[in-house]
């Protein structure tokens, strides 16, 4: 009879069901990061961590909203952001910090108050990390622009330096870092060992601020840093000891091409040992430089030829070229999404839905 | 001192008095006091057709025409943010509860309506969460940063209690001759 | 505590864009467009982050040094307005809200002057005000 077989069945269930154990819930630790891996820092979340490999995502930093970015440092495996909080989230009374988070746990370590000025906007280049990653540099406006400098390995504020129309933060040197000012010129900030203002230099005035300016938007070199304008001339810039060089400059436009410019947030980035440098680039008329890219642009940064121009199906806002020795392109788009190219062969190999991010930072 | 009067004086005309009796009277009373008293004529002009918009407080009103809540509207031309005539505000009011940043960015519009360029302050309403409406995206004359005068991507809640953005507006404060 | 002082003061040869586009006739309205943003249209700043326009300008040029000063701070050097405009400004500044604490003898900055003054750059004003004038008090 059936019934007395499926009410034996029954009956027996609850028995062998009682021989497994309920499962544990454990708290993974993050792996050791590989150089293919990436943040991507996402606008009013923290930083989702992935791995362009395989496309997984391995954990999140979780961050106050509007944070700029944020540094990692393999040498002390320890992640570095500049936060900004009210006690009431929109209201209240504002703190602002930088926090130290660890590799393995993602948590912050230690918390040091810093001027409540901090540029509270998505942009990478609103830190920088200086003097063998003993001190943080955070851009500040208030409106005039500053710049708090953060002992990360003592945990200590150290200064806010004055730097009125003068912003961007790049790490030369060991302790110094160069700024884009209003006025057409860079200014190099160095630092004593304490992380103290030790001089100042200026440069030559080198661009014109109304008729083509200098973005905010940077990529690092091998040697210094790689400057675009807002109508495609690339500027290469470095130090030596306080002498401020800035290479000629030359243009990502050929004839026939003025119709194109770059755009978009961090629309570049190279890669320093092979010496390539990508470029969104969109069409457009002046004014547009917010606008996403339709097409990456690849160029070789010895010869200055371009070797590439790669048609995007869907514009993209940001992209970060990993540092490693088999380079993926990843890029952020106007849809939400991340796409992860082989940055030589430009071949799609994987998107990543979620989330999106506004740009991305390396390990 | 009268309501018609108050509202006679709250939008930057040419007249420099004008301006000038707005500023005192905007500092002898609190900043919210005296928004407070200039939202509830703002909600009654609500009732007023936007299209075509000629405020109807004043002889020398600024002329205009179009959609204030498009972000193709003469006065966004160098907007960026989201608007604050979507989120219970209008272009010289912020919306309730919000503060209204003394601070801003001053760029130059066409108007249509009139075919002049005028003077625009672009201050946000600060200390809300974001409105997330009509979010706008325009850049003419937009420099980076490190050139505060002309740069429209910060948030320019400075000077406020609470510094969190909410929405912009636009504000005329003069022609551009 | 020892504190550096230096006045990065280069003088270079500044090529200035032609600014017709963006220049308003008047120092008034100049003044709104550059200038306002940030010190308000009434000239009062923002305590204390903005400083105030009003009678402490006036005080500040009892010291011959402060003259360049008001010329070479980024907000007024970097305003995309010629020399002439920019005189205007400064000097219309100084009409408007600090005629009651100019110096007795004072006189208006000249166009040779603000060009002049207009072709250094101050890259660290902080301390060039602190070293001739007086620390900011918020």
């Amino acid at each position: 009879m059936r019934i007395p077989v499926l009410f034996a069945v029954f009956l027996l269930s609850p028995l062998t069901l009682g021989q497994i154990a309920p499962e544990v819930l454990t708290v993974e630790t993050l792996p050791e990061p590989g150089p293919n891996w990436f943040l991507g820092k996402t606008w009013s979340g923290g930083a989702h961590i992935f791995d362009a490999h395989s496309g997984e995502m391995m954990g999140m930093v979780s961050l106050a909203k509007n944070a700029p970015t944020l540094i990692a440092n393999p040498d002390k495996r320890e992640i570095y952001a500049a936060e900004s909080y009210m006690t009431r989230e929109t209201r209240g009374t504002r703190t602002d910090i930088v926090a130290i988070y660890d590799y393995d746990n993602l948590r912050t370590v230690a918390e040091i108050e810093v001027p409540n000025h901090i540029a509270r906007l998505p942009v990478k280049r609103h830190l920088g990390l200086l003097n063998n990653g003993r001190h943080l540099a955070v851009l500040n406006m208030n409106p005039g622009h500053s710049v708090s400098i953060v002992d990360v390995e003592d945990r200590i504020f150290v200064d806010e330096i004055s730097t009125p129309s003068c912003a961007v933060i790049m790490p030369v040197a060991e302790n110094d870092f160069l700024q884009v000012c209003g006025d057409g010129t860079l200014q190099l900030i160095q630092l004593d060992l304490s992380g103290f203002q030790q001089n100042r230099e200026r440069s030559t005035v080198f661009f014109n601020v109304i008729d083509d300016p200098v973005f905010d938007r940077v990529a690092r070199s091998a040697d210094g840093w790689i400057l675009p304008t807002h109508g495609g001339m690339i500027y290469e810039v470095s130090t030596d000891d306080d002498e401020i060089l800035i290479g000629e400059g030359w243009s990502l436009i050929a004839e026939g091409e003025e119709s194109w410019r770059p755009g978009g947030d961090e629309f570049i980035s190279a890669h320093q040992e092979l010496g390539l440098l990508y470029v969104a680039m969109h069409e457009g008329s002046v004014d547009t430089h917010h606008q996403y890219g339709d097409e990456i642009w690849l160029y070789d940064l010895e010869t200055r030829q371009r070797l590439h121009r790669h048609a995007l199906e869907v514009p993209v806002r940001s992209l970060m070229v990993t540092q490693e020795s088999n380079p993926k392109l990843i890029v952020s788009d106007e849809a939400g999404g991340t796409q992860l190219f082989d940055a030589v062969s430009f071949r799609h190999e994987r998107s990543i839905e979620t989330p999106a991010s506004v740009h991305f930072e390396d390990f | 001192m009268n309501l018609e009067k108050i509202v006679d004086q709250t939008f930057y005309w040419i007249d420099e008095n004008a301006r000038r009796s707005a500023m005192a009277l905007s500092q002898k009373l609190s900043r919210r006091n005296f928004l407070s008293r200039l939202g509830m004529l703002i909600t009654g002009a609500a009732a007023f057709p936007l299209l075509p918009v000629k405020r109807a407080f004043s002889q020398s009103a600024v002329q205009e025409v179009g959609d204030p809540q498009s972000c193709d509207y003469w006065r966004y031309c160098a907007l960026s943010g989201f608007l604050c005539t979507c989120c219970g505000g209008s272009n010289t009011s912020c919306p309730p509860g919000s503060q209204p940043s003394p601070i801003a960015w001053v760029g130059t519009c066409h108007n249509p309506a009139d075919g002049r360029d005028y003077l625009m302050s672009y201050n946000d309403c600060c200390g809300k969460t974001e409105c997330n409406r009509c979010e706008c995206h325009n850049t003419e004359g937009d420099r980076p940063l490190y050139f505060n005068s002309n740069s429209n991507t910060v948030y320019w809640c400075f000077g406020t209690e609470d510094t969190s953005y909410h929405c912009t507006v636009s504000m005329v404060l003069g022609t551009a001759d | 505590m020892a504190m550096r002082f230096w006045t990065a003061v280069i003088l270079l040869t500044v090529s200035l864009p032609s600014f017709a586009a963006l220049q308003a006739s008047n120092p008034r309205s100049n003044y709104l467009l550059y200038c306002s943003g940030c010190h308000l249209v009434n000239g009062t700043g923002n305590h204390p982050n903005v400083p105030t326009l009003h009678d402490e300008l006036g005080r500040m040029l009892s010291v011959p040094a402060m003259r360049a000063y008001l010329v070479q701070i980024p907000g007024a050097a970097q305003a995309p307005i010629d020399d002439a405009a920019l005189a205007d400004v400064i000097n219309w500044v100084l009409r408007q809200w600090n005629s009651e604490t100019l110096p007795v003898d004072f006189e208006e900055l000249t166009l040779e002057e603000v060009s002049a003054a207009r072709r250094e750059i101050l890259a660290d004003p902080l301390a060039y005000r602190i070293r001739h004038w007086k620390a900011f008090e918020p």
